[in-house]
């Protein structure tokens, strides 16, 4: 049987709209409707260098050459394994930290300040300074080494990001009931597998959450390296967003930049949806 | 042994993260020629020259201005009008409350890069590149969806009853909202605002795409586009990087629970 | 104060639950109306419906003969005492008191006349200008009484006002609450679980189950006539015996189809050889000037039933013992219904 609304509630609804409208359509605004035009974009060929040529209907010709290019795979390979080891060093190392703070410790507020400090500067400042470190002044070896200037790199995102890792694992863990640890160490149980059977279980939702998380930042990267290497040596480090970043703002080929734009869009949306039906629980949603 | 052992891997872990700005600080603070031969860890003198010459033959103080300004304003802007729609979405009763949750939390997901090349058409035909707003509205696609998840987290913790008492003792929605609800929420409003200040200091693409000239750089993009005469000049950049560290550094030790509170209050459910 | 109509109230939630099934009652003004029943049977809802804080799916709430159904909570000049008394933290005790006078524009010297006074009654005075967290249970609950008091309402909801406070305080603020109904006459809407409450406190009751209401009464009334079994064994304390006839035929003259109801008070201790019936007690709990036993008939065993004798009864366990219940006092219940039976005799 359908409600019919009283007052009370439709005036409630009203200004509920009247509340949300001004950063729903500054949302709209600044984000949804740029990505639409990205995508019809994406189906045009807009070279800007050759204006000439107009910007004709191509339909999916972009996409087709984006999938037949060399260089596209190689920067979606580099992204895939930037986004695997940085994420597998940051929930290691977070894990690690988080454990570590999350004990009666003098010092914990500072502690937790001084940890968080790399996590808080800009990733530019981030990149440069492990730039300045791996430099040596006798011409350096690592930045032109086409397998070895990823070292840097994946340092510098772990050495940025852990901390935040930390963070959300450290509120799991502090969700978690101490007297189940109490029950198990009557139990018998010594602390490796009360860290396996109480700690690690418990803890999934924050580490799901802290992987997905991490896994859709890492897969959009980009300052972090255009400071650090510029894609170099040569393409050698070039993640997905830099090459589409290239071919949009130097080699001025809208629409195939957009196709490239557009492929990270619809991989972080989906990982972004997958977050959202498995851990985003009705419950916690409403 | 074992008791030990966990505080001591912890700070080692912390020192760990904190050694390279003590590098960097300690390399800043060295003459240019300890930057060519050896590096040494620990400086034999301190000298200010990097520091000077940033202000001095960089002035270095636009960047931070402009930075100042657009971080400033686009928290305001994604604060005021995210606590509103935040406090609708997490009070008020009404449909497709989930489904805009749901969209507004993938927009802010989206990759800059996907929608940077029609903001830039966008505000070159408004005229408003190498702009104040020209930054401002672009990084509000990442400014209005944190603070309004931020945000909801946080009014979604304040007890339900206070604000029916509110409306029992004769106060409008509006009223409850600003009588009740804002004070209530004031931790929760700076944390939100602490960390899109944060998050807007630290951009990157918006801010290297939409501006032209070193008068209207941000402080990161004035610092990645350091050109030396000849050679990279490591002494100003590094002393860049500690400039541009010194005020979020400062944010997080004085709000270093709020961060955390807010940090956590929207990422881990349950 | 005002008369509270309800008629026909219903409400489902969105999820499906359905908490009201069309629930009428006629409040008189000036009384104190006590709705009771175990949780989830609704009581909470029919209050949070009479404030305004949800709206029915259909039904109508009247104040005064005048439709409110579908005025916003900040019009209808109700005032509620919430369970956990929801006082705002951010404000002194003071300004809680005027928060409501505020909102209406009510003179500040009005206001400040009115706190004065009320504060004085309950005896906060003293604590105006302290913030709510500095304040202990008692008197934040005093506190969310003066709020509701000063506004001078058409009628007081309380939802649930004493099961946050100490067991010791509480007896005393229920007769502080009793007195206070008294001296303002003011229409009062009492939600409680608790059935003690319900009893000393209530003009009237009503007991709830399931969203819908078993019975309306006096409270001496439900008590000495429960409509049906469920009343029967919700109200009084400790609760009625409720057996299926045939199990103690020698208690009732219909034995097919019926459920016998029995208060503890109403059983008898005697020698064995002098009982209607013949048990054996399994627990003795002491409680003071009367003891509560547990015990097992005969036939059938294990049926228990529990029975108060006085206090200096000398009983022993395991002890065989002969029970006595006078015909008038026993309750006949349809087995399928659950309704009450005229008893015979």
């Amino acid at each position: 049987m359908p409600q019919r609304m009283s007052i009370a509630e439709s005036r409630e609804v009203r200004m509920a709209w009247l509340f949300a409208a001004p950063a729903l359509l500054a949302i709209a605004l600044v984000a949804a409707f740029p990505v639409l035009w990205t995508f019809w974009e994406s189906l045009h060929r807009h070279d800007l260098r050759l204006p000439w040529l107009g910007r004709p209907f191509v339909g999916l010709s972009n996409y087709r050459e984006a999938f037949t290019d060399a260089r596209a795979w190689s920067a979606i390979a580099h992204t895939l394994f930037f986004t695997a080891t940085t994420v597998s060093a940051e929930l290691a190392l977070g894990l690690a930290l988080a454990l570590g703070l999350n004990r009666p410790l003098r010092a914990r507020g500072p502690l937790r300040a001084a940890a968080l400090l790399p996590w808080a500067m800009p990733t530019v400042v981030a990149a440069l300074i492990w730039r300045f470190m791996f430099e040596s002044p006798g011409g350096s070896s690592w930045f032109v080494d086409p397998l070895a200037a990823w070292v840097p790199i994946v340092l510098a995102d772990v050495w940025k990001m852990m901390p935040f890792v930390a963070l959300l694992l450290l509120a799991g863990l502090q969700n978690i009931d101490h007297s189940m640890y109490e029950a198990a160490a009557l139990d018998g149980a010594g602390p490796v597998r009360q860290f396996a059977f109480i700690t690690l279980p418990l803890l999934r939702p924050a580490i799901a959450a802290a992987v997905v998380f991490r896994s859709l930042d890492a897969f959009r990267v980009f300052d972090v390296i255009y400071v650090m290497t510029g894609g170099g040596p040569g393409t050698a480090t070039e993640p997905i967003s830099l090459y589409a970043f290239t071919a949009l703002f130097r080699d001025l080929r809208f629409g195939f930049g957009s196709a490239l734009a557009m492929m990270v869009f619809f991989v972080s949306f989906f990982l972004a949806l997958a977050w959202i039906r498995l851990l985003a629980t009705p419950e916690s949603v409403t | 042994m074992r008791r030990w052992l966990p505080t001591f891997a912890t700070w080692l872990l912390v020192g760990a993260g904190l050694f390279p700005l003590y590098w960097v600080v300690a390399a800043s603070l060295g003459p240019e020629s300890s930057l060519f031969e050896g590096r040494s860890v620990i400086p034999s003198v301190i000298v200010f020259d990097h520091y000077r010459a940033l202000f001095d033959e960089r002035d270095f103080l636009i960047p931070i201005r402009n930075s100042l300004i657009v971080a400033s304003a686009t928290t305001l802007l994604a604060v005021t009008a995210g606590s509103l729609c935040a406090y609708a979405l997490a009070r008020l009763r009404f449909r497709g409350k989930t489904t805009i949750l749901a969209a507004v939390l993938a927009i802010s997901m989206f990759p800059q890069v996907a929608i940077v090349s029609p903001l830039f058409l966008a505000l070159r035909a408004a005229g408003l590149i190498n702009t104040y707003p020209g930054l401002i509205l672009p990084y509000l696609t990442f400014a209005m969806p944190l603070s309004i998840w931020l945000l909801v987290g946080f009014f979604r913790q304040l007890p339900d009853d206070i604000e029916e008492a509110g409306l029992i003792d004769g106060a409008s929605r509006i009223r409850t909202f600003w009588e009740i609800v804002v004070p209530l929420s004031w931790p929760g409003v700076t944390a939100t605002a602490i960390l899109t200040f944060l998050y807007s200091w630290n951009e990157f693409l918006f801010a290297l795409s939409f501006t032209l000239e070193p008068e209207r750089y941000t402080v990161p993009v004035a610092i990645a586009l350091f050109r030396g005469q000849y050679q990279v000049a490591w002494g100003q950049i590094l002393a860049a990087a500690i400039v541009a560290t010194i005020p979020v550094a400062l944010l997080v030790l004085i709000a270093q629970r709020r961060i955390v509170g807010g940090l956590t209050a929207g990422a881990v459910k349950g | 104060m005002s008369s509270i109509t309800l008629e026909g109230l219903s409400k489902t939630f969105a999820g499906g639950g359905v908490a009201l099934h069309n629930v009428s009652l006629a409040i008189d003004a000036g009384e104190l109306m006590v709705m009771v029943g175990p949780s989830g049977s609704g009581k909470s809802t029919v209050l949070r419906l009479i404030a305004g804080l949800d709206s029915p799916s259909s039904g109508r709430v009247l104040l005064d003969d005048q439709d409110v159904s579908h005025l916003p909570p900040q019009d209808r000049d109700l005032a509620m005492v919430f369970q956990s008394y929801a006082l705002y933290p951010h404000l002194t005790v003071r300004q809680n008191l005027s928060f409501g006078l505020r909102m209406r524009r009510v003179a500040a010297s009005e206001i400040a006349e009115r706190v004065a006074r009320t504060s004085a009654t309950l005896g906060i005075d003293q604590l105006l200008d302290r913030k709510p967290s500095q304040l202990s249970g008692g008197q934040r609950q005093r506190v969310a009484l003066g709020r509701a008091i000063v506004r001078e309402p058409r009628a007081f909801l309380f939802d649930e006002p004493l099961s946050n406070l100490d067991p010791a305080l509480r007896g005393d603020t229920r007769a502080e609450l009793a007195l206070l109904h008294r001296r303002l006459g003011t229409t009062v809407v009492y939600v409680t679980h608790d059935q003690e409450e319900a009893m000393t406190l209530g003009t009237r009751i009503a007991v709830m189950r399931n969203g819908r209401i078993e019975q309306v009464g006096a409270p001496l009334e439900v008590f000495r006539e429960p409509a049906n079994s469920f009343v029967a064994g919700f109200v009084g304390s400790p609760a009625m015996n409720l057996l299926a006839a045939d199990t103690v035929p020698a208690l009732s003259v219909a034995k097919v189809g019926v459920i016998l109801g029995v208060r503890p008070h109403d059983v008898g201790v005697v020698p064995r050889d002098e009982g209607v019936i013949t048990a054996r007690v399994r627990v003795i709990e002491p409680l003071g000037s009367t003891t509560l036993l547990h015990v097992e008939l005969h036939d059938p065993r294990d049926t228990v039933l529990r029975v108060i004798v006085p206090g200096d009864l000398r009983v022993t366990l395991e002890e065989d013992v002969g029970l006595k219940v006078d015909p008038k006092r026993v309750h006949v219940f349809d087995a399928a219904t659950g309704r009450r039976v005229q008893t015979q005799g």
